[in-house]
């Protein structure tokens, strides 16, 4: 390695490192400037690298290999060009490298800008530290830029002296945002504008890359930063540019415009184009769209125009940047904010036994802890008052129903808060918020409270639970209860009837009996008194007839006095002895 | 050259333009500083004018009223119970110029608010019972006193050397300490087992009482289901009777000859031997005569 090319890599190593304290310095206070001086400062490390590469291969002192200072005029002493069909497969793997690194650092200088523009301002930490610090790393690109154009005049190579200016201009960079930092420090903000400026540096390398690269590459020359942008940019107002490039037109694609009127007019039309695109961005800015779901204020001068009414969705016209200032405010989105706790999306059910979600405990009161889910679903109903009445009306909608629903549940028991008033409880704090907000001012509609979930602590869920079972055993027994009255009673019922019912059959019996016995006595009773007595004989003699027939029957004469002896003719050898007791 | 002059100059006019003049929004206050020093305060939108540069700074107050929360805090109650207290403060700068040069920041007045909120919560809440705050009887709640109390102090004491408006303080939750949070799970666990034995003893009540009062109806069925029918019974055994004494007084001695004929039928079975008088009145023709 000769001396250029140990101070190429001394500073590209140098660069490396400043990058890299540029980068921390970001991460740790959020400035955008810092970030855009980072990404310019990481485009050192690749102009650095390709001196290095151009040092390396060509002898000292060679003016053609190692470029020419910013004011060199383009294309001065250039071989003659290739064609752009040949262009691309001229390129070697380091042509082909640059030009990616150009369009990355163009697609990350359009990131920059989209925070520039887009992103909201952060507060950034520690900025008297971070903006001492760049002081230094400005003193360190000085260094690098004083290292760089000496070694560069003593070896004459032109390709170190255009590093050092380009660690010249980061030194600017670094300044600048260095001051940026300590005026925030002292209450001024200019993050956006320096970092606005950076990105602009970081464009022109990118361009100022892409461009070089095409150059050498087009005259077959080692890659160093020849064309600088803003001689590119000055060029353009430059009638010679306009002819040379139709020149080169004509000879590529066999066309004849370097003759023709409008094109040798190109400066003077580049030039109005310019001035008409400036006022047309301009201009554009009394135009503005209201989607289908926003209202709109016009601010003149931070005043509001409008207050009678809202600009509706469509297209309208203002005054332009900076006199009017359109605010677009979703008014009609129905949107939601989680009150107390937050049901986690992963839980796939609401158990009380199962934890599903951030949680915090509120107090019932009859002393006990809870964990309510509630959602809130709202819109803007007034977007001036939304605007202009509260910094932050999110917050105060989340901390009055956090008061209502507090102070609600502190009056409930919680079998009440998580049983029949449950239904009642959203309509209840959904009229009271509203209640509250209106008299706040606070320009909010609040269309429903919803309780997705109520549940005690999870560890003691089971007792609750245990409670409900004993809630059901008791319902068992007295439905078994109930079951034995219903089985019981009727049937009791059903035997009392049973009881009447023969009661009433043993009348109808005795009385028909007794109908009839009396019925018959009577037919039997003779009509005649003369009747009666032969009616008795008849009866005695049939009766005696009926009572005797068949009877062992033994006839005592009482004429013959009593015998001794009975004997039973019948049965042979039986005889009674009278006189005997027993048989 | 001359165009590159125009340009010039117009660019110059923008920049001086730029510099000397600053808007004033709707939603904030303006205090112009002249090297540090407030010189003029705009609270009224609209544009205005300035000194260039570093001359006049432009220092923006946000008039909308803020909502922060103080950290919460842990206190004593008026009956030595101890709480743990998040609250609200709805604010606004009612004065720019003394805001300006005694808080200045947002973070700043909402540190000094939350020293004074966390002091008043505790003095004012001291005066006051748990059953004040956390009761089902709505008329010992006294939340609305308190935070009216606290805001008042609050206010009083900001309005003045603070340049600030305290408009609402509310209290957003409630909680206990760790130490009578666990205590307050193991009562309620305790109250759960009560509530349960409760449950099962009133469910054995419940159905003592349901089969008693069964078996006692049906007794009560029963019993008067028999004294029903006993007198059913009774009034048919006087109706049998009265159709027998009707029928059988027409004659009493048939009725008797009757009856004792079959009487004789009946007790006179078939295996009875009888002994018989041939001068009985049955056998009174037997001897020829």
């Amino acid at each position: 390695m000769n001396v250029r090319t140990k101070t190429a890599a001394v500073s590209t190593g140098l660069n490396l490192l400043l990058t890299i304290a540029k980068f921390i310095l970001f991460f740790i206070t959020g400035s955008i400037a810092i970030l855009a001086e980072a990404w310019h400062s990481l485009t050192d490390i690749f102009t650095s690298m390709m001196v290095f590469f151009a040092v390396r291969e060509k002898p000292a002192g060679d003016v053609t290999d190692a470029g020419e200072s910013s004011e060199t005029t383009p294309d001065a002493g250039a071989k003659p060009p290739i064609s752009i069909s040949d262009l691309f497969n001229t390129l070697n793997i380091e042509q082909w490298v640059s030009l990616g690194i150009g369009a990355f650092i163009f697609i990350a200088g359009l990131g920059i800008l989209n925070r520039v523009f887009v992103t909201p301002p952060e507060v950034i930490k520690q900025p008297l530290i971070s903006g001492l610090l760049f002081l230094v790393f400005s003193v360190a690109s000085y260094l690098v830029y004083r290292f760089e154009t000496s070694v560069g005049e003593k070896e004459n190579s032109v390709g170190l002296i255009s590093d050092g200016m380009h660690s010249r201009a980061d030194m600017g960079a670094s300044l600048l945002t260095g001051f940026s930092l300590i005026l925030y420090h002292m209450g001024l903000n200019i993050d956006r504008l320096v970092a606005g400026l950076i990105v602009l540096l970081v464009f022109s390398f990118s361009i100022e890359t892409i461009v070089n690269v095409i150059a050498s590459a087009r005259k077959d020359e080692t890659p160093v930063f020849k064309y600088k942008s803003h001689i590119l940019f000055a060029s353009l107002f430059n009638a010679s540019t306009w002819r040379d490039f139709a020149g080169y037109l004509d000879k590529q694609f066999n066309l004849n415009l370097a003759r023709s009127t409008v094109w040798r007019k190109a400066d003077r039309v580049f030039r109005w184009g310019i001035l008409i695109i400036i006022l047309a961005v301009y201009f554009s800015t009394c135009f503005f769209t209201l989607s289908a779901n926003q209202e709109g204020i016009i601010e003149r001068f931070g005043k509001p125009i409008n207050r009678a009414s809202p600009i509706q969705p469509g297209l309208h016209v203002k005054a332009p940047w900076p006199v009017d200032r359109i605010i677009r405010i979703d008014s009609r989105t129905i949107r939601s904010l989680n009150i107390g706790n937050i049901t986690d999306k992963n839980s796939f059910a609401l158990l009380w036994t199962r934890e599903h979600g951030s949680e915090e405990p509120f107090i019932s009161g009859d002393n006990y802890y809870f964990y309510p889910y509630l959602t809130l679903h709202y819109s803007i109903k007034d977007i001036f008052k939304y605007r202009y009445s509260y910094d932050d009306v999110m917050s105060l909608i989340e901390s009055q129903t956090y008061q209502i629903v507090s102070q609600y549940f502190a009056r409930k028991e919680f079998f009440e808060l998580s049983t029949d008033m449950r239904s009642n409880m959203g309509d209840k704090v959904t009229g009271d918020l509203q209640a509250k907000l209106d008299e706040l001012e606070c320009g909010v509609e609040i269309h429903t409270v919803n309780f997705k979930d109520i549940h005690p602590p999870i560890f003691i869920a089971s007792s609750f639970e245990g409670v409900i079972a004993a809630y059901q055993e008791k319902q068992q027994k007295i439905s078994y209860a109930l079951g034995y009255q219903n089985k019981e009673i009727p049937e009791s019922r059903g035997e009392a009837v049973r009881m009447v019912e023969e009661a009433n059959a043993y009348v109808k019996d005795k009385i028909g009996r007794a109908e009839g016995d009396a019925g018959r006595f009577l037919l039997q009773l003779p009509k005649s008194p003369g009747y009666m007595a032969v009616t008795k004989i008849r009866l005695f003699l049939q009766r005696m007839k009926s009572a005797l027939q068949g009877r062992e029957i033994i006839l005592v004469d009482p004429k013959a006095g009593m015998p001794e002896i009975w004997s039973d003719f019948n049965k042979a050898g039986q005889v009674f002895d009278l006189n005997r007791e027993g048989p | 050259m001359k165009k590159h002059y125009a340009i010039i100059i117009i660019l110059a006019v923008i920049l001086v333009i730029y510099l000397v003049s600053f808007t004033v929004n709707e939603n904030e206050y303006v205090i112009v500083t002249q090297f540090g020093k407030p010189v003029v305060v705009y609270d009224s939108p609209g544009l205005h004018l300035k000194l260039p540069g570093f001359l006049q700074k432009v220092n923006r107050i946000d008039k909308r009223i803020s909502v922060f929360k103080p950290q919460l805090i842990q206190l004593l109650l008026g009956d030595k119970n101890p709480i743990i207290v998040t609250c609200y403060v709805c604010w606004r700068v009612s004065d720019p110029g003394t805001f300006f040069q005694s808080i200045n920041t947002v973070d700043i007045a909402q540190q000094r608010l939350g020293d004074m909120i966390n002091s008043q919560l505790g003095s004012v809440l001291g005066d006051y019972q748990l059953a004040n705050i956390i009761n089902v009887d709505p008329s010992e709640i006294k939340i609305e006193e308190i935070e009216s109390t606290i805001q008042q102090n609050a206010d009083t004491k900001t309005r003045g050397k603070y340049g600030i408006e305290v408009l609402k303080v509310g209290i957003r939750r409630i909680a206990y300490p760790s130490i009578v949070a666990d205590a307050v799970y193991d009562r309620m666990k305790a109250e759960r087992n009560k509530e349960a034995m409760k449950y099962r003893a009133e469910g054995n009540e419940e159905a003592a009482k349901i089969e008693a009062q069964t078996d006692r109806q049906v007794s009560e069925i029963l019993a008067a289901a028999y004294k029903e029918s006993e007198i059913i019974k009774g009034e048919g055994d006087e109706r049998a009777t009265t159709i027998y004494a009707e029928a059988y007084n027409k004659d009493k001695d048939f009725y008797e000859f009757l009856k004792s004929m079959e009487v004789y039928k009946e007790i006179i079975s078939s295996k009875a031997t009888l002994i018989l008088s041939t001068g009985s009145e049955l056998f009174k023709y037997f001897d020829g005569s």
